[in-house]
Order: C-alpha cells, then sequence, then structure tokens
C-alpha cells in the first residue's frame, strides 16, 4: 500500500511537472489562456494513470489512451467550437493537424499573443507529451528520468520568452517541489515510527535544511547573472522571412498624393488628441531608398510599452476606416497597443508600423500615450541606445552643413530642435502643385519629388525648396550624422477639424513625412521641420504640442549651450528606479532570511520573557517558576528531564555535565520547593528570593560549559515549546 | 564524493543547466541549477558526519542446522558525546545483506538493542558483519556506508535427518585379530608383556613380570580394530550436480551424526583427499559436521575411492559411500572385500541408476536426502528385529 502511494505520488509529481513546464509560457500567451488547457490536459492524464491502477489490464494501454485522453482535453477546452456537441468532426482533426504548426506562428506573433488555439495549440499538446513520456519513463529508467521531458518543455518555454525575477524564481521553487514529489524514495523508511511524534523531529529537519538551501541556491543563481547575457529567443530568429515580398514604400507615393489632394485616404474616430497617423518608420537609407529591415510579427493580444519608457502611460483608442489606401499598411500610432481587426495584422512593434496582406475596411486601434512635459523634453539626452544603421558615404557637403547647422554641439534633443529650426528657417515647403515648377513642356503640375541623396543635394545646396519627403530626408541625414538617432516616418497630418458624423477625413492632401528622434526614456519622439518651415502652420494637440512648448523654450541660435554631460551609469542620483524584478528578488532574499534570523534573536527573547514572567509571580508560583526555570535550563543543556524528575533527580542528572556551584543552585531550589510545597506555613519572599537565587547559581555554574554546549542550549527550541 | 547514482546526475545537469542558462541568460534554468546544487551541499553534509558507535552482535546459535532460525541480536550505543539521529543500518551476512535495522535516536551512551533472524538457507559457514550504517539524504542524492563493529561467524550446518545409527559389529575380544597401526602407542589396550628392547617406553615396564622373570618386561599396548563407520562423500562435480550434492551432503551428515552421537568412531572421506577422523566423544560430531559444512564439489577427475581406503591395512568397519547414481561394480566389489558391511547410497534420478547388485553391499537408490534416510532406516540392522548388539569378526 505505501509503494502504490508512493507510485501514485510520483505519477502526480511527474503529471505536475509536467503542467508547470507548460505554465512556463505564461509570457507569451498571459496565464489566463493557458490555465484552462493545461489544467485539463493534467486532468485527463492523472485520470487515465488512476484508472490504469484501478484496473490493471490497462497498463499496456496506457500511453495510448494517455494521449487519447489528453487530446479529448485540448479539444474540449480550445477546440471546442470545431466539435459538434462536444464530439470531435474532421474540422477538429483538420485544426489539430494545422495546430502542429502553431509553434511557428506564436514565433510570428508579438507577445502575448492572442489566445487562439491555431497559436496556443502547441503548448498543451507539449505537455501532454511530457506527461506520457515521463509516465512511462518513471517505470522504465527512474525518477530522474521520468522529469528530463517536463525539463525540455521548460527549456522550449524559454527559447520563446524567458521568464525573469520573481516569475522565474517563483516557477524554479515549484518545480522543485514537484522533484522532490517524484525523487522522495518509494517506501519511506521511518526509523523512528515506534517513537512519539514530539521526538519525530530528524525528518523535519532534514526536509526543512534541504527545502531552504534549495531557495537560497535559486535565489543566488537567479539574482547573480555573471555574464548579464540577454535571453536568447527564437522569435527574433524565425520572423525575419515574414512578409517577404514587401509592397512599394509609402514614401514613393508621397508626391503623387500631393497632386491629387482631395482625395480621401482614410477616416478615423477617436476621443484622444491625435496630430497623425503614421504608415511606415524607415530607419535604412543607402543612398537611394528608405527602408527597414525590421521584423514583422502577427499582432499578438497586446503589446508592452516597452521597458525604456519612464513616463507615464495612457491609452487612446481609435476607431478606423480605411478608403483609399494602395499598399496593405494601416494607419497607426508610435506606440500601439492592441488592434482590434477582422483580418490578421502584423506589426513591426519598434517603428510602430502596421501591415496587413488581407486589408480589413474598418479596425480599432489601442496605443499607448506618454505624458511628456517640454520642460522634462527639452532637458533629455538622446537614446544612445538606440542603433540606426550607417548612412554610408555621405557627400562631403553634407557633412560640412550637418556639423554647420548645429554649429558643433553634442547630440541632444535641444540640438535636434535646432537642427529642425535649422531647416525651417533656411528652406521653404512646397506643399502641393507649384506653379513655379510647372513643367511646360508636359503640361503637367509637378512637385519636387525624391528623397536619395542627389535630391537631397539639390533641396539641400540647390533649389532649397521641397516637400515634407525632402525636409525629413535631410533632416533625418544631418541628424544622423550629429550623432542624433533619427528615423523617417510617412504617414498623414492629423486634420483637426471633423466631420458631422463624428468622424475625421484624412485626405492626399494631409500626407506628411516627418523625423523622428530617439529620446532618453522617452522613445521615438516626432519633429516636423517642414511643418514649422509652413507659414501658416497649425499645431495639432498631442505630442505636437509638447514640442511646441519646447521649441518656443528654446534659446536663440546663439545662446544655445550644451547641458553639463551625463552622470555615468550607477552613480547614485541618477534617478533611474530599480527593476522590479531585482526588487522582488530582494524581497525574497529577506523572506528567506526571515525563519533564521527570527530564529538567532527570537529564541533568546522569548525564553528572556518567559524567565520575567516567571519571576513576577507571587508565592509559591515564583518557587514553582524557579524550579520550572531551572529545569528548561538544564533541558536545554541535555539534561533529561521527565515528568517524574523531582528536583534532587534533576540535581543528580545535572552532576554529569555541570559543576558543584549547578547542583548546589538546584539543591537550593529543592529546599525552598518544598518549604513552598510542604510545609504548613505560607510561603513568604524569603523562601521565593532563595529559590530566585538558586537559580543565579544554576546559570552561573552553566557558564562555565564550554561555549558550543552554550550556544546550542541558548538557540535550543525544544526547551521553549516543552514548557 | 559519497554522490549516489542519482547525485551524479543531478550533478551533471545542474552544472549543465547553469552553464546553459548563463549561455543562453535563461533565470529559470540558472535557477534550477542553484535549488539542485543547494540540495546536493545539503545532502553531502548530512552524510559526512561519521557516527561514534560501539556494537555488540550475539548470534545465538552459533551453529544451526539449514533452515531452523538463527537470531542475531545487535547491541548499538552511542559513545559520542551528542545525539546520534535515529539510522537505518544492516548486517553483511555472508555475501548478502541482512533485513534493515532501524535504530532509534540515542542520546549519548544510551544503547538500542535490534533483534532480527539471519538468513540459515544455505549451508556454510556465514561470516555475520560488520554493521553497515546508510547514511543518505531523504531524496537519494547522496549516500555513505559506514561500516562499524566486528564479526562474528554464523555454522549452518546441513540439515540432518533421523538416523538410526549404523551398527557393524563389535568385536568381543578387541585383543585379538587385526590391529591398526597408525596409532601407534595411541591406545591403552593392553596386547601382550614381552622383554624390553631398546626404545621401548620406560612407562610401560612391567614391574611384576620383570620381577618374576629376571628381566626387564614391557606391556605392549596396541590400538585394536574398533568398529569404525567410514563416510565417503563424493565430491565430485562428474557424479553429482550440485542440488544433489546438497542432498549427499545431508545424507552425509545424518549418517556421521548419529553415528557420532551413538559414540562410534567416525571418519569422513572425500575423493578429493580429505580424511577426518576426529577422537570420538562429544565434539566429534561437531568436528565433523563443522567440516561439512565447508564441504564443497571440488572439480578433479580423482577416482572414486581414496587409496586410503583401499590399502592393504584399510577394512574392518563399516563403509557408507555416498554418491551419485553411477557406481561401478568395481569400486563395490573392492569395498566388499575389504569391509564388513558396506552401504552405498546414490542420489539421483532412479531410472538412472546402474543395477549394479552384490549380496556384500547394501544399495540405497533416492531422489533426495530424506528418501534416501528413510531407506536407510528400514534396511538398519534392527529396524525390524529389535537391536542387534554386535556381530563376531
Amino acid at each position: 500500500m505505501v509503494g502504490n502511494l508512493a507510485v501514485r505520488r510520483q505519477q502526480i509529481g511527474v503529471i505536475a511537472a509536467a503542467g508547470l513546464a507548460g505554465w512556463c509560457f505564461t509570457p507569451v500567451f498571459g496565464g489566463r489562456a493557458l490555465a484552462m488547457p493545461l489544467l485539463v490536459v493534467c486532468l485527463a492524464c492523472c485520470a487515465v494513470v488512476e484508472s490504469c491502477r484501478r484496473w490493471p489490464v490497462l497498463v499496456p494501454w496506457r500511453p495510448l489512451a494517455l494521449v487519447l485522453g489528453g487530446v479529448l482535453g485540448i479539444v474540449e477546452t480550445l477546440l471546442l467550437p470545431t466539435t459538434v456537441v462536444g464530439l470531435p468532426t474532421p474540422a477538429t482533426i483538420r485544426a489539430l493537424g494545422s495546430g502542429l504548426w502553431s509553434w511557428r506562428r506564436t514565433l510570428e506573433s508579438t507577445w502575448p499573443a492572442q489566445p487562439e488555439p491555431e497559436l496556443m495549440l502547441f503548448v498543451p499538446l507539449l505537455v501532454l507529451v511530457a506527461c506520457v513520456l515521463g509516465v512511462e519513463l518513471l517505470d522504465r529508467v527512474g525518477a530522474l528520468g521520468a522529469m528530463l521531458p517536463s525539463l525540455a518543455v521548460a527549456g522550449v518555454s524559454q527559447t520563446y520568452d524567458a521568464l525573469e525575477g520573481s516569475a522565474a524564481y517563483v516557477l524554479v521553487l515549484c518545480y522543485a517541489a514537484t522533484a522532490a514529489l517524484v525523487l522522495l524514495p518509494a517506501a519511506a523508511r521511518s526509523a523512528t515510527k515506534r517513537r512519539p511524534k514530539r521526538r519525530d523531529l530528524a525528518p523535519l529537519v532534514a526536509a526543512m535544511s534541504l527545502a531552504s538551501a534549495a531557495a537560497v541556491g535559486g535565489l543566488v543563481t537567479i539574482g547573480v547573472d555573471p555574464m548579464g547575457r540577454p535571453p536568447y529567443t527564437l522569435q527574433r530568429v524565425q520572423s525575419t522571412d515574414l512578409p517577404s515580398n514587401r509592397p512599394t514604400s509609402p514614401l514613393a507615393e508621397v508626391a503623387g498624393r500631393l497632386l491629387d489632394p482631395e482625395a480621401v485616404v482614410f477616416r478615423f474616430r477617436t476621443d484622444a488628441a491625435v496630430d497623425r497617423w503614421r504608415l511606415v518608420a524607415l530607419d535604412d537609407f543607402d543612398g537611394t531608398n528608405w527602408t527597414t529591415a525590421r521584423p514583422f510579427l502577427r499582432f499578438g493580444a497586446e503589446l508592452a510599452p516597452g521597458a525604456a519608457l519612464r513616463s507615464p502611460m495612457l491609452t487612446a483608442r481609435a476607431d478606423v476606416e480605411v478608403r483609399n489606401l494602395s499598399a496593405p499598411w494601416l494607419p497607426s500610432q508610435p506606440l500601439p497597443r492592441s488592434v482590434d481587426a477582422s483580418r490578421e495584422v502584423f506589426v513591426e512593434p519598434v517603428g510602430g508600423t502596421l501591415y496587413a496582406k488581407d486589408r480589413p475596411r474598418t479596425y480599432s486601434l489601442a496605443w499607448y500615450t506618454q505624458r511628456v512635459t517640454a520642460h522634462q523634453l527639452l532637458h533629455s539626452a538622446v537614446d544612445r541606445d538606440v542603433r540606426v544603421s550607417d548612412l554610408g558615404n555621405v557627400p562631403r557637403d553634407v557633412a560640412a552643413l550637418a556639423s554647420r547647422a548645429v554649429g558643433g554641439r553634442r547630440a541632444t534633443f535641444q540640438t535636434a530642435l535646432a537642427l529642425e529650426r535649422y531647416l525651417a528657417t533656411h528652406y521653404q515647403l512646397v506643399n502641393g502643385p507649384d506653379a513655379d515648377a510647372e513643367d511646360s513642356s508636359a503640361g503637367r503640375q509637378t512637385v519636387p519629388t525624391g528623397h536619395g541623396w542627389p535630391q537631397l543635394r539639390r533641396f539641400l545646396f540647390g533649389e532649397k525648396r521641397g516637400t515634407s519627403e525632402q525636409f525629413a530626408a535631410a533632416y533625418v541625414v544631418l541628424a544622423r550624422l550629429n550623432g542624433i538617432p533619427a528615423r523617417l516616418v510617412v504617414g498623414f497630418r492629423a486634420p483637426e477639424d471633423s466631420d458631422r458624423d463624428g468622424w475625421t477625413t484624412v485626405r492626399n492632401h494631409d500626407v506628411l513625412v516627418w523625423p523622428e528622434v530617439a529620446v532618453d526614456g522617452i522613445g521615438w519622439w516626432p519633429l516636423d521641420p517642414a511643418g514649422l518651415a509652413s507659414p501658416g502652420r497649425q499645431v495639432g494637440g498631442g505630442q505636437d504640442e509638447v514640442t511646441e512648448r519646447a521649441r518656443a523654450e528654446l534659446p536663440p541660435p546663439g545662446e544655445l549651450d550644451d547641458p553639463p554631460a551625463p552622470r555615468e551609469a550607477g552613480e547614485p542620483g541618477q534617478g533611474r528606479s530599480v527593476p522590479a524584478s531585482k526588487l522582488t528578488l530582494w524581497h525574497w532574499a529577506w523572506l528567506l532570511a526571515l525563519p533564521p534570523v527570527g530564529w538567532l534573536v527570537g529564541v533568546p527573547v522569548l525564553r528572556s520573557l518567559r524567565t520575567l514572567r516567571r519571576r513576577r509571580q507571587h508565592g509559591s508560583a515564583a518557587v514553582v517558576g524557579a524550579w520550572a526555570e531551572v529545569r528548561d535550563r538544564l533541558r536545554a543543556h541535555g539534561v533529561r528531564v521527565t515528568a517524574g524528575t523531582t528536583v534532587r533527580d534533576l540535581a543528580r542528572a545535572a552532576g554529569q555535565i555541570a559543576d558543584d556551584q549547578t547542583v548546589r543552585g538546584l539543591e537550593q531550589v529543592a529546599w525552598a520547593v518544598d518549604r513552598a510545597l510542604w510545609s504548613p506555613v505560607a510561603v513568604d519572599q524569603r523562601v521565593v528570593d532563595d529559590a530566585w537565587a538558586g537559580v543565579r547559581q544554576v546559570n552561573r555554574g552553566l557558564r562555565r560549559r564550554p561555549w558550543a554546549a552554550r550556544v546550542r542550549a541558548t538557540l535550543d527550541v525544544r526547551s521553549l515549546l516543552s514548557a | 564524493m559519497p554522490l549516489t547514482r542519482r547525485g551524479w546526475a543531478v550533478l551533471v545537469l545542474s552544472v549543465g543547466s547553469y552553464v546553459a542558462g548563463v549561455w543562453a541568460g535563461y533565470p529559470l534554468f540558472r535557477g534550477l541549477a542553484g535549488v539542485a546544487l543547494g540540495t546536493l551541499v545539503v545532502a553531502l553534509a548530512m552524510t559526512v558526519r561519521k557516527p561514534r558507535l560501539d556494537i555488540r552482535r550475539d548470534v545465538y546459535p552459533d551453529r544451526v542446522e539449514r533452515g531452523k532460525p538463527a537470531l542475531a541480536t545487535l547491541r548499538v550505543r552511542n559513545a559520542g558525546n551528542r545525539w546520534q539521529a535515529p539510522f537505518v543500518a544492516y548486517d553483511v551476512v555472508g555475501t548478502s545483506r541482512s533485513a534493515e535495522v532501524a535504530v532509534r535516536r540515542l542520546a549519548p551512551g544510551a544503547e538500542a538493542v535490534s533483534h532480527y533472524e539471519l538468513p540459515t538457507v544455505r549451508r556454510g559457514r556465514l561470516t555475520v558483519g560488520p554493521l553497515v550504517l546508510e547514511r543518505a539524504d531523504p531524496l537519494g542524492l547522496a549516500r555513505r556506508r559506514l561500516s562499524a563493529g566486528g564479526t562474528t561467524v554464523l555454522w549452518v550446518h546441513p540439515r540432518r535427518h533421523p538416523v538410526r545409527p549404523t551398527i557393524a559389529g563389535r568385536p568381543r575380544h578387541h585383543h585379538e585379530g587385526r590391529t591398526t597401526d597408525d596409532s601407534l602407542r595411541g591406545s591403552a589396550d593392553l596386547r601382550d608383556v614381552r622383554p624390553y628392547v631398546v626404545g621401548d617406553e620406560v612407562r610401560h615396564l612391567h614391574w611384576k613380570a620383570t620381577a618374576r622373570v629376571g628381566q626387564l618386561m614391557v606391556r605392549d599396548y596396541i590400538d585394536p580394530d574398533q568398529p569404525r563407520l567410514s563416510v565417503l562423500l563424493d565430491t565430485r562435480p562428474v557424479a553429482l550436480s550440485p542440488s544433489a550434492f546438497e542432498e549427499a551432503v545431508e545424507v552425509a551428515a545424518s549418517v556421521v551424526f548419529a553415528a557420532a552421537m551413538a559414540g562410534q568412531r567416525c571418519r569422513l572421506l572425500t575423493p578429493s583427499g580429505w580424511d577426518l577422523a576426529p577422537t570420538p566423544g562429544p565434539t566429534a560430531a561437531r568436528v565433523l559436521l563443522d567440516a561439512l559444512t565447508e564441504m564443497a564439489q571440488t572439480p578433479d577427475n580423482a577416482r572414486l575411492l581414496p587409496p586410503v581406503l583401499t590399502s592393504s591395512r584399510a577394512g574392518g568397519g563399516s563403509v557408507v559411500l555416498v554418491t551419485g547414481p553411477v557406481v561401478t561394480g568395481w569400486d563395490l566389489a573392492t569395498l566388499a572385500t575389504r569391509y564388513r558391511s558396506v552401504t552405498a547410497v546414490s542420489i539421483g534420478p532412479i531410472s538412472t541408476a546402474p543395477q549394479v547388485q552384490s549380496p556384500m553391499v547394501r544399495r540405497i537408490v533416492a531422489g533426495d536426502a530424506a528418501d534416501a534416510v528413510r531407506q536407510w532406516n528400514l534396511l538398519a540392522p534392527g529396524a525390524t528385529t529389535g537391536v542387534r548388539v554386535g556381530v563376531e569378526s
């Protein structure tokens, strides 16, 4: 029976370990989505294992039964819509088959991914495989081998998104607990089973020391990372082959849009202050074209704003109705949070670019907005951690212009604003078909086009007039030459006036190309050199408004001054908050340290309080208290005391470990106890004092014992408990 | 390091997990490695301390028939000055291990007594002990075996069946007739009084005869040919399979023991050259049984009958031949001409036993020892007519 119970415990441990390994996928799918399928798979496996124990004839069929039970559990939780009253249909089989590739689709998504079966099906399937292998290996290879499948599943989960900090620690502890369930020997051998329970401390002490060593070891190794490498993730590797055929860049369409200004592009409705809508962010320039090589991912359930952003975040929402957008780009915002669309939407999270192969007609977008003040913006440094691509062979005159434009100042946000002001004051915006630029031979209206080096040079040194395309491209080039990380964004300016139905219509003439610079702690911040150059410009809400206030605070060109160099990281006063995970790990360390500290401090304190309480009593109670005191003291020193031990018995027993003074003290206490308990005369204070003088004598005698014995006696918990 | 296989596996796994965790930047794997390493360190610490124990072991009885109970009493005293945590130990018995003995928690100087039964299923000389303590952690990652205390010997004698002792005749006038020369002056039976020759024992001078004859006369003591039982146990593997050999040993032990307890002189021989003839008396049975306890088959091609049985001086007593089914008529005839009574006990499949018949030889063919002894008792003199006291030689 004992062996049977142990096997059951081991099997449950193996199944629980597999479930925990599946739980490691929570950063990818979120706990709520994963909980039900994992629980059902584990329970199904438990039920099968239990049935096999009940009917041993089933044991040869156990692997098959486990697979069938687990798959049925997955079908009933994740694929219920494909079934007919819970019964699998061919559609269920197809969904299961396509679920085998869900691991790949998940890698192509942002995380947390949408909790849809076609994405998360592989997790319960992996857990099921780990359960089957674990239960079968338990009988064949042994306990440790049975843990390997779940360990492998945990490894797979980490290649998706590694658990960190407190979450990792809690999971490690839970996994270690299941491993202990599995590894504990089948026959629990108790050498002391016939002893009274109170004495049966050794197994408890052993278990406690193992558990605390495990907890401390885990805490130390999680908290101390010797190499500090970022977690390796498959997502970066896997997602690069997604969408392979990029459509034409919206940047090439800017001039064309300006020629047909009134065409409606899209409409939107929102309560938030929106100044622009972006189509695509481009950060690579090869001298001719602006592109981006950043990967596109399936839009998951929700995007996080990014750890580097330290401003308070708000969420804004808008409904968008697409009318006339040729390319599959969808109007978006810099920090998209979630998209609710009828079709699958891809996202490039860094640029905030949305993309849909099969474009939905309407969708609603939620995005993060930051609360940034102009002062904060103006005194921020640029984000040097952002890597932008090299510009290649820069024409020499452009490089010279770059340093001239900012006066050789260090790269800060003020410098970025100064550069914007430079472009706006020295160059002229063309915001539509221009009579001066009319191509008389073709009889067509034209606007300046192009964004390669020749066109930029013509803009910078020749005509000195261009559309927002040239302004933004020239700005990005000049900013990067000055060490300011900048990128090019193509999109639309949001019109201020909305229609009667509450929607706002965006037309072709709203097309805008603008530069964005990476600001430390704030992220990519949009500027508008072209808008600044236009005479009758209107300042939109949102980020434009903040930028405008910052522009107003910007000193005139001659008074610009380099701010003091930023302090090195690690110096105090930087204002950086401790990362949340580290903080919680420290909490864990405190929690772990609490029991030993409580023991070291608490036991002596409690003992002193007990002595005080005994000493404060009156009459014979005080004498009996003195007896209890010496009894507990000597018991702490290892003298055996039973219920029938008298004071004189104790004196004899104490003589073996302590000196004569202790024995004399005990005899004094014995005399007082005799007087208190047997004498017809009421106990007076003299007897009480005698008794406690005896206690002091015993204490003095015990102080002569070896220091190790005294430390043991001071920290002995049992003498405290038995009082 | 006293790590078990599981402990080594955990160590390798945790080191691998740590390296993977550091290299790939996975805190989960670093944490798992930390948990495993912490557990290993504590597991090793749990097994490192060697307890100070005084161990006394009594085995009662120290000689036991196969299959009869023998009890070991183990007294473990904590000789250290610290409490000794409870532990599980076992005794090494021969090449196997005894049942586990759980020793309770011991105060300094306290003693725990445990009893356990010793395995007596196999004949042989068993060395009991030393006590092996296994100190292990609860997860079975580290285990240290500590040997403590000395050893005791348990003799597991072959099983004995009740046997009528052989009575092959006792000569009335033992000072006449044949003598055995292999115990010169070894006996106290007066055979003759003869003139002294140089070299005779002076203490044997017969003073009355000397006075009467006028020359030095000495008593001539000789060893008369007393009735003796010689048991020849066939130890050749060609004759007996190992299981049949065990049965043969039981037959030999039964016969020898009965004869020795009846005060007869016994002699145990094997084809490989064993020849044990203890002095008759109460210790003879024990000596013979001890010898049979350690008797093993010896793979050599010796002949069945050792030369000491067939030499010209041999003969006189009775011989019991315990062997396999194949017995040649020549061997039986050789014995029959020299000994008064010859019994051939063949252990083995009855059908394969050759039908060598001789009126001088009692043949017993049996499948096992019990059957052989049953037949022996039926054939034994006195089985039906009462005990015959002696036969004239």
